[in-house]
């Protein structure tokens, strides 16, 4: 539409970040938080025990057994049983427990009751109980879903703003002339210029990461974002057949060879790798398992220890009479499905150890300054259009608020949400979900004020607002709970200490943009006294 | 002339608005019939999942192609003519599928 292509790229990249970009930082926000989600929800539960020194466990046979027995007393009738086997924690683990050793657990009753056991002894452990909390599960649900609104029309907004969001960075990149002599480009002090550098460098750095987290994320919500091949092909349309043979009484306990089986499956997948052992003793139904009709006994990994991750793969299923290997579980290894598997893996780094996720985390965080510095060099460029005018145009006014309102409001929401977990009490109720609604009225409440302020004022105040929100969160942990850095870093607990730590960078990163956004303002109010043009920004050496 | 003025502005952003309307419907049209031929035509790989993967890598072209081309008559004119055939083509498989 405009002379050139790159013009028209350009005008494309404007658009689609404007309409995209605030749901955007919220979406890479609310993800590279997600991606220490568990080690967010221990430390906001402090009522846990520090990460102390493993003790030897037993190996995987005797732990098994104790975890038999223990059904075998409680839940005979039942014909599904689960043992999940502990891990040190170095692995993604079942459920939540990165970082943090696992305990014995058993299940019955379709999964629906539970108990920890001592994995030496097999008796019973208690919980430990901790305040009610959504913990780091809150910014996994942000992420893809939003939240108060309903759970698929925040799907389909998140979805669409990532499909603009993919045009904006495809639209980026074509519209970027010199994109390697750019990348060694920073100018400051240049006002607009200095900004587009530093959107440049930013958006190049972490390139590959964004264009990957964009599609993969996308991929992952395929089928409602495209839904017409799978619903109009053939393939589709034919109903699953789905025998359903007699279910046979359970089995007797004493029957199973069970460490002639364990042995068999710890042969095929490594000593000690084995994560959950199923118990099938009439017989396979579910809809992701071939269906059987003779008792099974299923052994599988640990989550998140070979690609494509899911919590399925490479489950061994065994006849649970004879001993006897059947085959594996067919989820996620149809050619047809292991692409968009694998996207999934990607996306949520299964695969990933502790320093790739902080690597990971880190690129999220660069995503999130990329698109913040996008729509700020956009108010600044329409700034300098307008600095002579008295009236602003209303769009420039929105963005001008929505930038300082969310790209600083929503980091103090988050501060707000780890305040609220200190601070609410331990016995309010639906204290889970006031936790949240501090996040959020913290962020309104912002918005209100940077409606209210002249934005030229509201951006350092709210930026040392930031910076205290953040940097006294280890101050308020050490006042309210005794899993604080002393603590913690004396115990070598680095989980819950690298929670507190990062507050500390987070609060320096927000200090020293303070810092820099006043003494610019204080340099530009000095050469507007002096008879300078407001507009100068070259600070004298 | 500022009537005139007036009625450009509203002119230029009809086609903006046009545009927008021809690549986020016409060129979604577009896509999911081509996603459709792609599970037709293949059905192991990319099969249905698969083009449905790529469906956004099709999308994503379109659209750029949609901001670009010289007039919104051109954009709208080849969008529907596309989705035409892959529609039609579609629908010609699908009844060849049934009837066999």
């Amino acid at each position: 539409m405009k002379k050139g292509f790159r013009q028209s790229m350009v005008w494309l990249h404007t658009w689609a970040g404007l309409v995209s970009g605030w749901v955007l930082f919220l979406v890479f926000l609310t993800g590279s938080a997600t991606y220490f989600k568990d080690e967010i929800t221990r430390w906001m539960q402090p009522e846990r025990p520090l990460h102390s020194q493993v003790q030897s466990l037993p190996s995987t046979t005797e732990m098994a057994v104790q975890g038999l027995e223990f059904l075998r007393s409680h839940a005979d009738g039942e014909a599904y049983w689960v043992i999940r086997l502990p891990n040190d924690g170095s692995r993604a683990g079942n459920n939540g427990s990165r970082g943090y050793p696992t305990d014995l657990r058993v299940w019955w009753n379709q999964g629906l009751q539970n108990a920890t056991l001592d994995p030496i002894t097999g008796v019973e452990k208690l919980p430990v109980l901790t305040r009610s909390t959504e913990g780091g599960e809150l910014f996994r649900g942000l992420h893809w879903q939003l939240h108060y609104i309903d759970t698929q029309a925040g799907m389909y907004i998140v979805g669409v703003c990532s499909l603009i969001a993919l045009l904006a960075l495809i639209t980026g990149v074509v519209a970027h002339k010199k994109i390697f002599a750019d990348f060694f480009t920073f100018r400051l002090r240049k006002g607009p210029r200095s900004w587009l550098d530093g959107h440049n460098v930013v958006g190049v750095m972490a390139l590959p990461f964004f264009v990957m987290m964009l599609y993969t994320g996308l991929a992952e919500r395929q089928t409602y974002l495209f839904p017409v091949p799978a619903k109009l092909s053939p393939d589709a349309r034919k109903p699953v057949a789905m025998p359903l043979p007699e279910a046979s009484k359970p089995i007797a306990y004493a029957d199973i060879p069970l460490r002639d089986i364990l042995s068999k499956a710890e042969q095929k997948i490594g000593a000690g790798e084995i994560g959950e052992i199923a118990f099938h003793r009439s017989g396979v139904y579910t809809p992701w398992a071939k269906a059987r009709s003779v008792p099974i006994i299923a052994v599988s990994r640990s989550w998140g220890t070979q690609l494509p991750f899911t919590y399925l793969d490479s489950n061994l299923q065994y006849n649970a009479l004879t001993g006897e290997f059947i085959g594996g579980s067919e989820f996620g290894q149809d050619p047809r499905v292991r692409t968009k598997w694998w996207m999934v893996g990607l996306h949520r780094a299964w695969f990933a150890g502790a320093g790739l996720r902080w690597l990971l985390f880190i690129s999220g965080l660069l995503g999130c300054v990329m698109i913040a510095t996008g729509l700020v060099l956009w108010s600044v460029k329409r700034r300098e259009k307008h600095i002579q005018r008295n009236a602003v145009p209303f769009g420039l006014r929105l963005v001008e608020w929505l930038n300082v309102g969310t790209l600083v409001g929503l980091p103090v929401g988050v501060a707000a949400y780890f305040w609220a977990n200190r601070l609410l009490p331990v016995s309010m109720a639906d204290r889970a979900d006031w936790e949240v609604h501090c996040l959020f009225f913290t962020w309104g409440w912002l918005l209100l004020y940077a409606a209210l302020r002249p934005i030229q004022r509201a951006w350092p105040e709210m930026l040392w607002l930031a910076t205290a929100a953040f940097g006294l969160i280890p101050v308020l942990n050490a006042l309210t709970t005794n899993k604080h850095l002393g603590a913690t870093l004396a115990h070598g607990d680095w989980v819950l200490a690298g929670v507190d730590l990062t507050m500390l960078v987070l609060a320096a990163v927000f200090g020293f943009a303070a810092w820099k956004v006043q003494r610019k303002q204080a340099n530009e109010r000095r050469d507007t006294s002096v008879g300078k043009s407001a507009t100068s920004t070259e600070v004298p050496a | 002339m500022t009537v005139f003025a007036f009625t450009e502005s509203i002119r230029y952003r009809l086609t903006v608005a046009s545009r927008v309307a021809a690549a986020a419907v016409g060129g979604y049209a577009l896509t999911s019939a081509l996603a459709l031929l792609m599970a037709l035509l293949w059905p192991v790989w990319p099969g249905v999942e698969g083009s449905q993967v790529l469906s956004f890598a099709v999308y994503v072209p379109i659209v750029l192609w949609a901001f670009h081309a010289r007039s919104v008559w051109r954009v709208w004119g080849w969008l529907m003519l596309w989705t035409l055939l892959a529609s039609g083509l579609c629908w010609w498989l699908l009844r060849q599928g049934g009837a066999a």
